[in-house]
């Protein structure tokens, strides 16, 4: 949830500075989430998920051709605790269709006919068609530096170098988060219409045409890469 | 010669009972524990042939939410399939406690070891085989699994142990052999 948490504070800072046109859409979604209302925290964790299921997701840097196969995820707590997860990405599709008839929670309807896109629920406000005009004002904008944010000992980056955005996040000198975000991922994620979300497709895409880091959190005593490559031992 | 006629025509059924026990596979399901040694041999090719004479009931189960899962079974396998031997899927070190997942000559093997001093072990080998034949037994239209075709999945099953559990003095060990 730290990185959960992250996000929502870096995408409310960024509301706060209020001079980014590319988080204008996003602007409008969060002013009606305050934190001073309780009932609105519940509401606040759907969309702070997921956006950062599309971020996480959407994860990886593009490669030249190279088929990625495999998603590795390495958990190493400084207490002696490490994980270790190599999974081919064939296998990640079939959970993702699995979770489509797990699923049942309003938050998310996947529906009926589940081709990998995924409607939000009427009971949010969280419109898959505002992340879509976000995305493509980020799009049009170029190389840029988005968003730059330094509050006492936090500071937040967002910017983009050629086909991929960065989110880099440091906090306490000690915590940190680095993630990319590749554009063709996102460009699958949602080309869909109204409030679909491509998951299949992204999950695709990031296997065929993408490898490299997708993210890393050092927080203290505790460290978190995932990435994806065509080795299947990582 | 009428006692040897009786002889012969007394152990046929169970000369022909015993070679096709011989050639079938025998599920051993053993548990130990303090003073309880009990040991089940389950001749699979009977266990089949028992289920065609059972009533209805019997011959179907009723699987309810779980067979929206089923079919998806199929596309586990696969990708399963295409996975490379002895790569470590899922490896967690915590402390003395040590999980382990991989693919092993088509099983899929989950291994727990609690490692400290009379800690559990679990050992669990899952064949692949028999998963694509449970698959098979799924029927859709009735949302049930065919008890002949569940054993059948289990004779696809190759000798060695599927699941066997330590824990302090109890064992668990059910087997193929």
């Amino acid at each position: 949830m730290k990185l959960l948490d992250a996000f929502l504070r870096f995408f409310l800072q960024a509301r706060n500075l209020g001079h980014q046109a590319a988080v204008e859409p996003l602007n409008r979604m969060l002013s009606n989430y305050s934190s001073d209302h309780p009932e609105d925290e519940m509401t606040r964790k759907v969309l702070t998920l997921a956006l950062g299921a599309i971020l996480v997701l959407a994860a990886g840097t593009p490669a030249l051709g190279q088929t990625a196969e495999w998603i590795h995820i390495r958990v190493t707590e400084d207490e002696g605790t490490n994980v270790n997860v190599n999974l081919p990405m064939s296998l990640i599709t079939v959970a993702m269709e699995i979770a489509q008839q797990h699923v049942s929670d309003e938050a998310m309807d996947f529906g009926d006919d589940f081709d990998g896109r995924i409607s939000f629920g009427r009971h949010h406000d969280m419109e898959v068609e505002d992340l879509r005009k976000m995305w493509q004002e980020l799009r049009d904008a170029g190389d840029a530096d988005y968003v730059q944010v330094e509050d006492g000992d936090e500071t937040v980056n967002i910017y983009r170098r050629g086909e991929r955005v960065f989110i880099e996040v440091d906090e306490d000198g000690d915590e940190k988060v680095r993630m990319q975000v590749p554009f063709s991922v996102v460009d699958v994620l949602l080309d869909g219409e109204g409030n679909e979300l491509n998951l299949v497709g992204a999950l695709n895409e990031m296997a065929q045409n993408n490898d490299g880091e997708v993210l890393q959190v050092n927080d203290g005593d505790t460290t978190v890469r995932i990435w994806i490559d065509d080795n299947p031992q990582g | 010669m009428f006692l040897t006629k009786v002889a012969a025509l007394t152990l046929l059924p169970v000369a022909l009972m015993g070679g096709v026990v011989a050639n079938s596979s025998i599920m051993l399901v053993e548990v130990d524990a303090d003073d309880v040694h009990i040991m089940v041999p389950v001749p699979l090719s009977l266990a089949q042939v028992a289920v065609a004479f059972a009533p209805d009931e019997a011959k179907y189960v009723d699987v309810e939410e779980a067979g929206q899962y089923i079919p998806y079974l199929a596309d586990f396998v696969d990708a399963l399939r295409d996975v490379p031997e002895n790569v470590m899927l899922v490896e967690v070190i915590d402390g003395d406690d040590h999980v382990q997942v991989f693919l092993e000559d088509d099983n899929l093997r989950v291994s727990v070891d609690e490692g400290h001093d009379r800690g559990a072990t679990v050992n669990v080998r899952v064949p692949l085989a028999s998963v694509a034949a449970m698959v098979d037994a799924y029927d859709a239209d009735t949302n049930t699994l065919r008890t002949s075709r569940l054993v059948g999945a289990l004779r696809a099953a190759p000798s060695g142990d599927l699941v066997h559990v330590i824990d302090g003095d109890e064992e668990v060990r059910i087997r193929m052999w």
